[in-house]
Order: C-alpha cells, then sequence, then structure tokens
C-alpha cells in the first residue's frame, strides 16, 4: 500500500469496480439506489458526484457509499488475498499494532479547509437521509472518538448523528459503548465530553479502527496495522494534542457534549433490518469542521452489506481469537450479512470430539453472536445453501444442539419479550461423526481410496472430467447469448 | 406458561399529537418524560404525555 493510505487513494485503485453515478438526492434517492443493488446481488462502490441536498443546490462534497458492500474487494483493501481467510488474517493484523504517529497542521490534509464557529454548517454535507421513518438527515460513517479523562487514552466507534441544526447534532453511543463510558467519566465531573467524529478514509484503515478491543486500548494501533503503515494524526482544532484526529481523513467535526444534555434521537434503520425505536441521545454542539479542499463524503447504508461486511469481518477477527484459544481445529469463520450480525458459520478441521461444542460456546460469549454452526471443512460457510445443506443432513436437533439462557444480546430484535435485558443463543454442532470427513470431500470417493470406509455415506458428485467437459459447454452457449432468458428461480 | 415464553412482540408506539402518525419509542425515552419526542412524519416536537397514544405489546 502506498504512503499515507486515503479515501481517495483507494477509489483510484478500483476503477473498474465503481459506479459514477451524476446527480441524485440526498433524501433517500441513494440509499434506494443501494437497496436496488443489493437486491440484485451487485455490489460496486457508488460515486455520487454531485449530492443534491434538501434545498435544491449540489453539495460541495462528492459521495461515496456501498464502499464495502463487496466482500472480496473489502478483503483486497486490507491486503487478504482470500476473503475466506479475513477472520484469521484480521486477528493476526490487528494482534500486531503499528503506533500512530504526529504530523503537523501543515501536513495533515483534513485540516486544509477549516469552518470555525458561525461560519461551520453541519446542513451542506451531503449527509443522507436513508430510510422513510429516519426523522432526519444522519452522520453514517462517522467514527465519534472521545477520550477517557482519567487516563487520557482515546477510543473510536462509528456511531450515527442526526443533524438537528447547522452546529447541533444528536450523537448515539449505544449504553454499553466505550464511547458512553467516557462520556459518562466527563459528566460525572460536571464537564462537557470532548468529541470528534472522522469522515472518510481508506477502508483499511476505516475497518482497522472498528477492531473489537477492551477498554482502555487505542484503536489507531490496529488502524495502522490493517493499513501497513503508521496512521497519521494531528492535534484537532478544538481539544489540541489530547484528542487526535487521522491527518488523512476527508472531515474532521469537533465539538462538545454538554453535560447532562440528552434529546430523542431516531428511529432510525438498523442493521438488523429493523427501525430502532426514537431514544434518548447526547447532543454535539458543533465548534469546527475541517475538511480537504476537495472532500468525498463517505456514507454506509444502515442495515446493508455495505456495513454488515466490514463490522462483521472486523467480529470473525475477534472471533478468531476467542475460538483459537479453545479450539485448534478452527479453520474459517463467516458472520454472513445473511444473518446481519447474529449468526457465526465456524468451519473446523477434523475436530476431536468436543471440539465442536467448544468453539460453538466460545462463539456464543460474544454479544451479538445468537446462533453459531460448526461444519467440517468440505462445507463452504460462505455459500448459505452450503450451509442449510448440513444443517438439514448432519444434525440430530435433540443430540447435537445446545440452548444457552441469559446471555447478553442486542436488543434490535423483534424476538425478545418486552423488557427482557437478556437474550437465549443456541449452538448446532453439523459436524460429521469423527472420522467421516473425508466422506464429506466434494468429489471425494473415500470408499475407494480409504483403507477403512468412513462411517457416513460419501457425498454426490459427478466426475471432475465431465463437470469440466459441462462448464465449458454452457460457458460457450453463454458467449453466444443463449442464456439471456432462462429462468434462474 | 411465563410471559417470556409467549411472542406479544417488544416495541412501543406513541402517537403523533400533531399529525396522528406513530413512531417506535423506547421506554427510557418515555420514562424521562420532559425529553420532547420528535415526529419523523411532520417534524413536530411533543413531550410524552401530549402524545395522542401510548401503545405498549402485551
Amino acid at each position: 500500500m502506498a504512503d499515507h493510505p486515503s479515501l481517495r487513494a483507494y477509489l483510484d485503485s478500483i476503477p473498474q469496480s465503481l459506479l459514477r453515478v451524476p446527480a441524485m438526492s440526498v433524501l433517500h434517492e441513494i440509499t434506494a439506489l443501494q437497496y436496488s443493488l443489493e437486491a440484485q446481488g451487485r455490489r460496486p462502490v457508488v460515486l455520487v458526484e454531485r449530492p443534491r441536498l434538501p434545498d435544491g443546490s449540489d453539495s460541495a462534497l462528492p459521495l461515496v457509499c456501498n464502499l464495502t458492500a463487496s466482500r472480496v474487494l473489502t478483503a483486497a483493501a486490507l491486503g487478504i488475498a482470500d476473503h475466506r481467510q479475513a477472520a484469521r488474517a484480521f486477528a493476526e493484523m490487528t494482534g500486531q499494532p503499528i503506533p500512530p504517529i504526529r504530523v503537523a497542521m501543515q501536513d495533515a490534509p483534513v485540516q486544509q479547509h477549516i469552518e470555525r464557529g458561525e461560519a461551520a454548517s453541519l446542513e451542506r454535507l451531503p449527509a443522507l437521509k436513508q430510510h422513510a421513518l429516519d426523522p432526519g438527515r444522519y452522520l453514517t460513517a462517522s467514527h465519534a472518538i472521545t477520550i477517557d479523562p482519567d487516563s487520557g487514552v482515546d477510543n473510536t466507534a462509528i456511531q450515527r448523528s442526526w443533524i438537528k441544526g447547522p452546529r447541533r447534532m444528536s450523537w448515539y453511543p449505544y449504553p454499553s459503548t466505550h464511547n458512553a463510558r467516557n462520556l459518562r467519566k466527563w459528566w460525572a465531573k460536571g464537564k462537557p465530553c470532548p468529541v470528534a467524529f472522522w469522515i472518510g478514509h481508506h477502508p483499511a484503515v476505516s475497518i482497522g479502527a472498528q477492531a473489537k478491543l477492551a477498554y482502555g486500548e487505542s484503536h489507531w494501533g490496529a488502524a495502522g496495522a490493517l493499513a501497513g503503515s503508521a496512521l497519521r494524526l494531528v492535534p484537532s482544532l478544538t481539544h489540541g494534542d489530547a484528542l487526535m484526529v487521522p491527518a488523512d481523513a476527508e472531515v474532521v467535526i469537533e465539538g462538545f457534549a454538554p453535560p447532562g444534555v440528552l434529546e430523542a434521537d431516531g428511529p432510525f434503520g438498523e442493521y438488523a433490518g429493523y427501525m430502532g425505536a426514537q431514544t434518548l441521545a447526547p447532543v454535539c454542539e458543533v465548534t469546527a469542521i475541517t475538511r480537504r479542499s476537495d472532500a468525498i463524503w463517505h456514507d454506509y447504508a444502515s442495515g446493508l452489506a455495505d456495513m454488515l461486511v466490514p463490522d462483521n469481518m472486523a467480529l470473525e477477527g475477534k472471533l478468531w481469537q476467542m475460538i483459537r484459544a479453545v479450539t485448534p481445529s478452527i479453520e474459517a469463520i463467516h458472520i454472513p450479512v445473511s444473518g446481519r450480525r447474529f449468526h457465526a458459520w465456524l468451519q473446523l478441521r477434523d475436530p476431536a470430539m468436543g471440539e465442536a461444542r467448544d468453539a460453538l460456546t466460545a462463539a456464543l460469549a460474544q454479544r451479538r453472536i445468537k446462533m453459531a454452526v460448526a461444519v467440517n471443512g468440505d462445507v463452504d460457510i460462505f455459500s448459505d445453501a452450503d450451509m442449510m445443506w448440513a444443517l438439514a443432513t448432519r444434525v440430530q436437533w435433540s443430540r447435537d444442539t445446545f440452548t444457552l439462557e441469559g446471555m447478553s444480546g442486542s436488543a434490535l430484535d423483534p424476538s425478545w419479550a418486552a423488557g427482557a435485558r437478556t437474550t437465549s443463543k443456541i449452538g448446532i454442532d453439523a459436524t460429521l461423526a469423527a472420522g467421516a470427513a473425508g466422506a464429506g470431500t466434494a468429489g471425494g470417493d473415500a470408499s475407494v481410496s480409504s483403507p477403512v470406509p468412513p462411517p457416513v455415506a460419501p457425498r454426490s458428485a459427478v466426475p471432475a472430467e465431465a463437470l469440466h467437459q459441462a462448464q465449458a459447454m454452457l460457458g460457450a452457449l453463454q458467449a453466444d447469448g443463449h442464456a439471456h432468458d432462462w429462468p434462474t428461480l | 406458561m411465563s410471559q417470556f415464553s409467549e411472542k406479544r412482540g417488544n416495541t412501543i408506539w406513541a402517537q403523533c399529537a400533531g399529525c396522528q402518525g406513530w413512531l417506535p419509542v423506547s421506554a427510557a425515552l418515555l420514562a424521562a418524560k420532559t425529553v420532547a419526542l420528535h415526529c419523523p412524519h411532520c417534524q413536530k416536537s411533543f413531550l410524552p404525555e401530549q402524545a395522542q397514544q401510548v401503545v405498549r405489546p402485551g
């Protein structure tokens, strides 16, 4: 990766994956395009050159979205050649943090253009109103930075903000987050909480900053590790060295959350695919907006692959650390977009007796994971169809499942009982009987090659040569346009 | 059968005093009492006690 990773450098590197749109409204239209692309299973990065603001004028900032909707593209942005190995790679990279470096203001592109005080206006930013029931325009790809007033250690996390005026927005750090913990500490001292939001960076930096860390651990090292070089930080205009911001980001919004001030925030379309209820949130009173002179705005489509893919990839890295500690046979992990953030597919290689359940239990200890399924190496955990096949043919429900009650979870789940504070989880061992893994190998014929036949029947398959011939014939027909009207369902 | 073994839903709805539109709200927001709700349909703000109706699950 070149020096100074940035969003613009990344976009320049993927011209073939870019969908350029001349102009669209920030009110629903751009998000509707993402919904339409997702329905078609197409995942280009979308660049809207002239986002149209609610007053009909064009924003000075172009907008990029769908940046991380493609798992393959996102893994490549992290330097991971095979997205199937993202869990292991993510864990290894974030386990070797690269400390950030400090740069001067004149070397920080994000401070090329400065709006302070009355000159600052959130309303000129091309923030989107995404869903029908959203009350207004939201910052969705904004990483909020706070600092622990006791230790001085910073924390950064993606948290939404609703623009309520030129210099006022609600900001929703979920109560269990580290930013909310820092906020409460400031407020307990009777002081406003310093905060800054950075928007737009190379996906490796943005995703690295989402690494799941313990309270008191700064995320900059993980961001640098994924980007392959030390992240460049610059003192914020408002908070100075106490609160540093990424020098190569596109936009930074600085301000304070005044103590005890809470306002309504939401409803907002959440990752689970439902509207989250309107709730209490602190507000940010903006003191300054800094940006590149030709800044690009970044938006995440909440609840679509655009946002789920990077967050799930970071979660896969965390699960890898948790499961690897107890299950050496873990080979790969997938948190599929189809399950939002609630499902974890675990691939094991020749697990010893009991190891599948060890892995499942470790996965279910993560707050968001509600169902974990363990399979053998012959099952493609990146194919929902393959996972359904394994569940259909390798599980006796009374023998191979277990439930856990009273676990922490996400309340953004309509199945929760009203007032409940914990959730119910399930682990499913869909591995084959010990010694049977070879029988499941696609195209394999373990009954012939093994000295002792496995205890289950081999997987059905046609000979490889016949399969290659059929694929070649279909390829030729499709090249001639014969497949155009064939039904797909 | 305990209350947690029945499916009753978990969303609290408030009805806007102005446009009669419905919005999902959290129990914490209603409990705050002095924090105004904001209608996403008509952009009107109103206190919880001013809601036309509040419907709770079950």
